[in-house]
């Protein structure tokens, strides 16, 4: 069984009003427990919405998101019969809060979800709200805290003073404190220097290679090509296609999503456009391609 | 957004209110809130003036095409102030003239109190309409083109107009950038699970710190960007500046000043004349004035 | 060539032992599109704001078109330079796009007719025209950021400084603002464009590149010298722009590329001749 499916969804803003818009149509696929999956599309093309059902901060006005055991939707259609199949009773349809304990969200800009007074009370917030014990609670931050990098004696620092670096993982911190089971991140490189976002990739890499199934939504594609497993496309509000970040950049039709293409695959695609002499769809690094170059040059 | 709609948004139209001068329309609004402020005697005259206002404002809503649904969206903000004035006017008072019920340890509640309420209530959502008709149907600069052209006469006395101008129409620039940023930022403290919807008084103050300081610290941070930005572009507040836009008072708005003075006049009158015309008051009293026992 | 820019051992730091740039040397001549690249912290963003004066240096000076850089001079050195700054939405101040590309001209007194006239001219330059009564709330970051060009464009200033102005952008904005610098400096060779950016790629497109480092100027020289040792790059946690390692791979093979080539299709069209 699948953690995570979509089945069927739409999504649509202001229903009510003349001029909704539909943020979601149709989409339907399935995430499995482990990947690592990359959210890619144009802006506006529904990704960031499609996230938020995750965790029911949105639900979807027609189909499911079912995430583990938990059905997100609004639709009432598939409320009634899902309980009529699955014995599922209406308050099952609500139960945000286990929900968002599993189910992490890293929004854009995260260092704007401090608050509290001390480092160390920010990222024991989240563990606290879904119901640990203080000392369980700290214990849980500690460790968020130390895998993030932040040492001890930033745990009574104020999160106002510390650099804009330190914050972002900070907040990731106050994530991961929940142990959720699936971490979203909704652009989390946006506005880093190559540093600090190679750090915080890195981070992500590591919470992935302990269990964790990651979903990032990311215009970043040397984020898709180095880290992700599998990439999700989007476009239009629907879902085009699911494949390995290798078949998404040989694949020939990639610009119609208006994706940035890595500038390694951009070269092998002007190499074949004017006609290259050998064959270089088996290259997979610079150095391989390289290679075949030095070959045709005969050396 | 659940909460954009608190002072009413713009919404693009091209009625003849949206096209009347932006100075005109705020003097109207102030002249017609001032006007249901006037006292109009008793009870029955001050119901039969304020619906003839009702009516005027709600044929003034549907000529700009202002929607009815963001008017009691922004109201649904305001039924806890309800309550209280309920609570205040009703319950609190222990005398009145037409008595409801006296109960035996000499409290008692009156007609008057929950007329009271009514009347009070009333010239609330009368408020409440005016403003979101000015709002949405004039442009957010257009405002305070219009505020800056009232306080003109304020430069003799070294008033900052200028500043003050260009403070308000920041102001309303950023309403829409911070009420994004500040649903981001719910959705980020839900997401760890903040619930902003239930729990009670000192739980919900616990929630709303969760947004209000973060949100806070960003308005600090882009505060100071503006200003830098503002400098880097030559902006002086003491110098001289031109305006890209000025206002154009037309035949339209003349016709229409003298519909709304019209209207203020009959409102003024019928407050000058209240306290001769009999009332409906009498009449109430000849039906609830039971006597105490 | 003529000096416009001239930074004379700029210090900056906050407290005493955080310098953050320390004896800080070098000149921009007139019409050079100079990129500045360094990392958070390397001092970059503060040279941008004490060449505006919005921060002012505790020892050395910078001289613009000979003049020197002070609280005196600063009013007429703001009518010759104009900053795109990193948040798209924090610089927009005007309610709409023609308001906004309009508000440092009424700073200048222009008069409205005028202003009107320029508005149309700089709005259609960055392809905004048919936005003008939009609101900033309708744009994308990169249209908001075309908005900010138009309002510098307009008041007809000689030099211009991206500070980081595509680092919040998605892909299309990128490209975007990268095609309009390009664009601008063809259609003025007079405009001296300061790029301070984390962009290896804009980088290597530019007539000179600074690398600053921990407060000190690193490298200042053509891209191709800047970029030429890789392992001093990866030093200072810096890659090298992708045209130039295919270019140094094949050099070890032996195979030597021309020079001028900078661009990928460039180079791909070179290989295939």
């Amino acid at each position: 069984m699948s953690l995570i499916n979509f089945d069927n969804i739409s999504f649509i803003y202001n229903k009510k009003d003349p001029n909704h818009y539909d943020a979601l149509k149709e989409v339907s696929f399935n995430i499995e427990r482990g990947d690592f999956i990359a959210l890619v599309g144009h802006t506006g093309s529904g990704k960031s919405t499609l996230v938020q059902t995750l965790n029911g901060l949105l639900l979807p006005t027609s189909g499911y998101t079912k995430v583990l055991d938990y059905y997100v939707t609004a639709d009432k259609e598939i409320i009634k019969k899902l309980r009529k199949e699955k014995g599922l009773k209406k308050k099952d349809f609500k139960k945000f809060a286990s929900l968002r304990k599993e189910v992490g969200m890293v929004f854009q800009f995260p260092e704007y979800q401090l608050f509290s007074e001390t480092i160390l009370k920010d990222v024991m917030f989240g563990p606290l709200n879904f119901g640990m014990k203080e000392e369980e609670a700290k214990n849980k931050a500690i460790e968020a805290l130390s895998e993030v990098g932040i040492d001890e004696s930033y745990y009574e620092k104020s999160p106002f003073e510390i650099s804009g670096g330190e914050k972002r993982r900070v907040a990731i911190a106050g994530i991961i404190a929940s142990s959720p089971s699936i971490l979203v991140l909704d652009e989390p490189t946006v506005g880093l220097d190559p540093n600090g976002k190679k750090e915080v990739l890195g981070l992500i890499k590591k919470i992935h290679e302990k269990g964790t199934t990651i979903i990032i939504v990311t215009h970043d594609m040397d984020v898709v090509m180095e880290y992700a497993t599998k990439v999700v496309v989007l476009k239009d509000s629907r879902f085009i296609k699911m494949v390995t970040p290798n078949e998404l950049f040989n694949s020939k039709d990639l610009s119609n999503y208006s994706l940035e293409i890595p500038s390694f695959y951009k070269f092998k695609r002007y190499l074949d456009e004017f006609g290259f002499n050998k064959d270089i769809s088996n290259a997979n690094t610079i150095d391989e391609l390289v290679d075949v170059i030095g070959e045709s040059y005969g050396k | 957004m659940a909460n954009s709609n608190i002072l009413g948004k713009y919404s693009p139209y091209n009625t003849i209110i949206h096209r009347l001068d932006p100075r005109f329309k705020l003097f109207s609004l102030i002249l017609l809130m001032v006007v249901t402020f006037l006292p109009y005697g008793n009870y029955t005259n001050r119901f039969i003036v304020l619906g003839f206002l009702t009516i005027i404002i709600s044929l003034i809503m549907i000529i700009g095409k202002v929607s009815f649904k963001s008017f009691f969206k922004s109201l649904s903000s305001m039924w806890v102030m309800f309550i209280f004035l309920l609570i205040f006017m009703f319950f609190l008072p222990n005398e009145g003239k037409y008595l409801i019920y006296q109960f035996e340890n000499g409290y008692a509640l009156y007609y008057d109190g929950l007329l009271n309420v009514g009347h009070v209530i009333l010239r609330l959502l009368l408020m409440v309409a005016l403003t979101i008709i000015l709002t949405s149907t004039t442009l957010p600069m257009d405002i305070t083109y219009a505020l800056e052209w009232y306080l003109t006469p304020l430069r003799i006395v070294k008033f900052p107009t200028q500043i003050v101008s260009l403070t308000i129409s920041l102001a309303l620039r950023f309403i829409p950038t911070l009420l994004n940023e500040s649903n981001r930022i719910m959705n980020a403290q839900k997401s760890r699970g903040v619930d902003y919807n239930r729990g009670f008084l000192m739980s919900k103050i616990r929630s709303i710190t969760t947004l209000i300081i973060p949100l806070l610290v960003s308005c600090f941070s882009r505060s100071d960007e503006l200003a830098i930005a503002m400098e880097a572009r030559g902006y002086d507040p003491y110098k001289k500046r031109s305006h890209y836009k000025t206002l154009h008072f037309t035949y339209r708005d003349l016709l229409a000043i003298f519909f709304i003075l019209l209207v203020a006049g009959i409102m003024i009158a019928a407050s000058c004349f209240a306290s001769y015309v009999p009332g409906f008051d009498d009449f109430l009293n000849s039906i609830f004035n039971i006597p105490t026992w | 060539m003529e000096k416009i820019i001239e930074v004379k051992n700029i210090t900056f730091g906050y407290g005493k032992d955080k310098k953050i740039l320390d004896d800080v040397s070098f000149y921009i001549n007139k019409g050079e599109y100079v990129t500045l690249i360094g990392h958070n912290g390397s001092g970059k963003s503060t040279l941008a704001k004490l060449l505006s004066y919005i921060l002012e240096p505790q020892k050395g000076k910078i001289y613009i078109e000979n003049e020197e850089l002070n609280e005196k001079s600063i009013k007429d050195i703001r009518n010759k330079i104009g900053i795109v700054f990193q948040n798209p939405d924090n610089q927009f101040i005007g309610s709409t796009v023609e308001d906004d590309i309009a508000f440092g001209l009424e700073n200048r007194n222009i008069e409205q007719k005028k202003m009107r006239e320029i508005v149309k001219e700089y709005s259609k330059k960055v392809g905004m025209d048919k936005f003008l009564t939009k609101e900033p709330e309708e744009l994308s970051g990169g249209q908001k950021q075309r908005v900010a060009i138009a309002g510098i464009l307009a008041l007809n200033l000689k030099i211009m400084i991206f500070d980081e102005a595509t680092s919040m952008l998605d892909p299309e904005g990128v490209e975007e603002i990268r095609n309009l610098i390009l664009k601008m400096k063809k259609e003025n060779p007079e405009l001296t464009l300061i790029s301070i950016t984390h962009d290896i790629e804009e980088a290597y497109l530019s007539d000179r590149v600074i690398i600053l480092n921990e407060g000190k100027v690193f490298k200042n020289d053509i891209p191709s010298n800047v970029f030429s040792n890789e392992e001093e790059m990866k030093k200072i946690n810096l890659d090298i722009p992708f045209v130039l390692k295919i270019k140094n791979k094949l050099h070890e093979k032996g195979i030597i590329i021309d020079e001028n080539i900078k661009t990928i299709e460039e180079l791909a069209r070179y290989i295939c001749r």
